[in-house]
């Protein structure tokens, strides 16, 4: 044993670990009912918010959906970045990754609640044409700086397709993943369904699958992670110019997507009765670049701050006010403070980060945060009426619209949405992947070196 | 012909790479034989033949395409309504590169996916022998043996350890 207590966890046999993966997903617990009733709840509670709203409010006017878009954003950088965390631990080849990895891919299913979200949002969006927009669109009687004639469609057409590339995408990384393990739990029930035998060339194709649809899942994430900033709060807002903020919101998906991998995980430990196979280890190293990416996100934010800050040009101004200092700062505080200088006091000392606990309050923290800073940004640009979204710049900085019972409605039932659907799928699939785990487990040995016990990890690639 | 199939448990793994071996010193090359499992080992664990697939080639495909239709959609309907403004070009190329990386994107999405469709099912595209209890954790060998050779293929995988054969007609 190590001076300070720590031991490598005690090897487990394969056969050992799919028996029990295998045996739990034969029963459905109560606490999983409970949670699938209280999701489900939420879930129409948003559906009816969402029906109250659009038969009180109408399309017309931007201002009463602030929340609901924000919320797209929200799950846009926490759920459906979660995989992220896992693609690029897979393409590192890091081996702890491996209990982690499915409950990461299901997260990627949240695009489709992102999706049934952002079809309605689209018509609220006024066509790229006339507008200041990265289409350039141009009637050519406007006077407006438009430089081209029209691409048809934009921006509400390019995003979308954009966004059902993403669902595609997540689609496919889903179902590949869980093709080996569907197989096995389809045997264990008699069915041998598909063509699916284990051959050498299947195991390969399905590793090498995985990683490109990882890999390109990854960059349209990160693509429409930044369409979605630019054509849904940037463009909205006159005078708003700012070439780091689709970076900055590439840096909180990264960020929001990992604190969702490390609070999920705990859950999943402490109430899934997981503690066999997610170790402290296994928080112990995802603290590490969550603590990078609470210093990035200071970085990042700190660039696009800056720029309004120190230049703070009559344009400027009122835009600065909108997003930090005015109508929406106790927003911008709380994201400030629950994006970095919580989580990194937190996860600054090595004691609290190795541990179980200590990142997930950390995560919980960001996650807060993510919420908060999304509100700020969407419902911040939302409140701009669209009479003045053509100017030059924002003359009258818009009052805060601070969210009714049916903008909470909607907020939770779409976060609600995405986990029931990790959740249900987890019934369908196990939560742990059986074949990297057994992959993983097989390649894993404790032995004893002189007076302590050390983990030996063969590493074939 | 028959197709069989050589079972071996999984804390027997060894012996399974001893039946290739073994497969091998009785004339099968490891072209002739295919080996199964529950999960992926190591390449070449089992001394099988270095597995070759295309995989690579359909996300490149479908980017390809992908970002064909983009540039002729973006460039066609520009050309379909050619209005100079400020005496700037008719091809607006950042405007024409956002829909072309989405088109790039969707075009590779859609063709990787069904290249691990594709590959992952072809070029063997009958069921073949199979047993449940692979996905149990046993590891199979499966092989196509004239009629004549079925008990020597039978006494073969018996000898090096497998737990059970398994026999189709």
């Amino acid at each position: 044993m190590h001076s300070n207590g720590h031991r490598p966890a005690p090897a487990v046999a394969v056969s050992e670990f799919t028996e029990d993966i295998v045996g739990r997903q034969a029963i459905t617990g109560p606490r999983y009912r409970r949670a699938m009733v209280i999701l489900g709840g939420l879930f129409v509670l948003g559906v009816i918010g969402f029906i109250v709203r659009a038969v009180t409010d109408g399309f017309d006017d931007r201002l009463p959906w602030g929340y609901l878009a924000a919320t797209a954003g929200y799950l846009l950088t926490t759920a459906c970045a979660a995989p992220l965390a896992i693609i690029g631990l897979r393409a590192i080849k890091a081996h702890w990754r491996r209990p982690l990895a499915r409950l990461a891919e299901l997260y990627s299913l949240g695009t489709v609640v992102v999706l049934a979200i952002f079809v309605p949002l689209m018509f609220l969006i006024p066509s790229a044409v006339d507008r200041r927009t990265m289409y350039f669109q141009s009637s050519g009687t406007s006077g407006l700086p438009g430089t081209l004639g029209r691409i048809p469609g934009a921006p509400q057409a390019y995003d979308l397709a954009l966004l059902i590339a993403l669902v595609v995408a997540a689609i496919g990384l889903v179902w590949a993943s869980t093709r080996p393990d569907r197989v096995l739990l389809g045997n264990r029930r008699g069915v041998h369904r598909g063509r699916w035998w284990g051959s050498i060339k299947q195991w390969r194709v399905t590793t090498v699958g995985i990683g490109l649809i990882g890999a390109i899942y990854f960059v349209t994430l990160i693509g429409f992670n930044s369409m979605y900033s630019l054509d849904f709060a940037m463009a909205l807002v006159p005078g708003w110019k700012d070439a780091i903020f689709p970076a900055f919101q590439g840096i909180t998906a990264l960020q929001g997507g990992l604190a969702t991998v490390i609070v999920s995980m705990y859950v999943l430990r402490r109430f899934g009765k997981m503690e066999r196979y997610i170790h402290m280890e296994h928080f112990w190293a995802a603290s590490k670049p969550l603590l990078a990416f609470c210093l990035l996100w200071f970085y990042f934010g700190w660039s696009t701050f800056i720029i309004l800050w120190y230049g703070r040009m009559p344009v400027e101004q009122n835009v600065m006010q909108l997003l930090y200092f005015g109508p929406y700062s106790v927003f911008f505080y709380g994201a400030f403070l629950l994006c970095f200088v919580a989580p990194f006091l937190t996860l600054l000392w090595n004691s609290v980060r190795k541990s179980c606990l200590g990142p997930t309050v950390a995560a919980t923290f960001i996650l807060i945060g993510n919420l908060s800073d999304k509100i700020r940004l969407y419902a911040g640009s939302w409140s701009v009426p669209n009479e003045v979204i053509t100017d030059h710049a924002l003359e009258v900085v818009p009052a805060a619209r601070y969210p009714d019972a049916f903008d909470i409605m909607m907020m939770a039932g779409g976060i609600a949405g995405a986990i029931f659907i990790v959740l249900w799928m987890a019934r369908r699939v196990s939560i742990i992947s059986i074949w990297e785990m057994s992959e993983g487990l097989r390649l894993r040995v404790v032995r004893p070196f002189l007076r302590t016990h050390v983990s030996v990890l063969g590493k074939p690639e | 012909m028959a197709q069989m199939l050589g079972l071996f448990k999984e804390e027997e793994a060894e012996a399974a790479a001893n039946a290739t071996e073994a497969l091998e010193r009785a004339g099968y090359s490891n072209e002739h034989f295919e080996v199964l499992t529950g999960s992926p080992y190591p390449e070449g664990a089992f001394g099988e033949r270095e597995v070759k697939h295309k995989l690579y080639v359909f996300p490149f495909m479908g980017a390809l395409l992908g970002l064909s239709v983009a540039l002729l959609l973006t460039s066609a309907t520009q050309m379909a309504y050619p209005l100079i403004v400020g005496g700037k070009p008719i091809l607006s190329m950042p405007a024409m590169t956002i829909i072309a990386y989405e088109g790039t994107m969707l075009g590779a999405i859609l063709f990787t996916v069904m290249g691990i469709f594709f590959e992952s099912r072809l070029p063997n595209p009958s069921p073949g022998i199979y047993d449940p209890r692979i996905t149990a954790g046993y590891i199979g060998i499966t092989l196509t043996v004239s009629d004549d050779r079925v008990n020597a293929v039978d006494q073969l995988f018996r000898r090096a350890g497998a737990a059970d054969v398994v026999i189709q007609r």
